[in-house]
């Protein structure tokens, strides 16, 4: 396989995790696909300045929580209220026990300031170590941490949860 | 994803709560990472390698291709 084929399947690979990130931050699925689509070009022509060995995926959530956070975000705002049933379409699952659930837990987490979702879905979603997700952020592993634990805090206040009990 | 060192100005949620809202998002990511990709951006890497292969093609007669000057 040449470099140039190799490098598109390993991107390839990662369109769906991609997508799931692009989704979590921006809250869309129309901005969410321009957001991966100028994540990958963005990538391509950047191929040179990716080290081998190392993640392609956090290099590649790396490109795309900048390009989200210099350009989208804004959009993200705008948007938010034209685009109300956004967080019920996202729950394509079919409906079932915890659907609603899952919807209530998608509204939530919509509301959550943007580095504390995204802490926590780099951390409790896609995988990624504290470490790893404070390289992808640029900030110290001790901000994640306490963003994730904020960002739990919020949820659990948003969701009316106080103890187990609740749940 | 067990840090048992909270290092928080928040007390530590209890386990099952804790345990539950990571369920919670992985069921949600999940959901996601299991929709199909839209041809659009499978056929933007196609469109991309086609572009760098026609870009490489074109340079083998003059240069081996290494990139830099």
């Amino acid at each position: 396989m040449t470099a140039v084929a190799a490098f598109k399947s390993a991107l390839l690979a990662e369109l769906p995790s991609l997508r799931a990130f692009a989704i979590s931050l921006s809250g869309s699925h129309d901005h969410a696909d321009d957001l991966v689509q100028e994540t990958v070009m963005k990538a391509w022509g950047a191929h040179a300045s990716f080290i081998p060995g190392t993640s392609l995926r956090a290099w590649l959530f790396t490109i795309m929580r900048n390009t989200y956070f210099s350009q989208y975000r804004k959009a993200r705002r705008e948007v938010q209220d034209s685009d109300g049933e956004a967080a019920a379409r996202l729950v394509s699952a079919p409906a079932q026990d915890g659907h609603l659930d899952l919807a209530d837990f998608r509204t939530a987490l919509d509301k959550l300031p943007d580095d504390q979702r995204e802490a926590l879905i780099l951390v409790g979603a896609s995988g990624f170590s504290c470490e790893e997700a404070a390289e992808i952020c640029g900030c110290a592993v001790g901000t994640i941490k306490s963003r994730v634990n904020r960002a739990r805090q919020k949820l659990l206040q948003l969701m009316a949860i106080q103890s187990a009990a609740d749940l | 994803m067990s840090d048992k060192k909270e290092t928080s100005e928040h007390p530590a949620l209890e386990p099952p709560i804790q345990a539950h809202l990571g369920d919670q998002l992985k069921k949600l990511y999940g959901s996601i990472l299991s929709e199909p990709i839209p041809e659009k951006l499978t056929m933007l890497l196609d469109q991309l390698e086609k572009a760098e292969r026609k870009e490489r093609e074109g340079l083998s007669g003059t240069v081996d291709g290494s990139g830099d000057r």
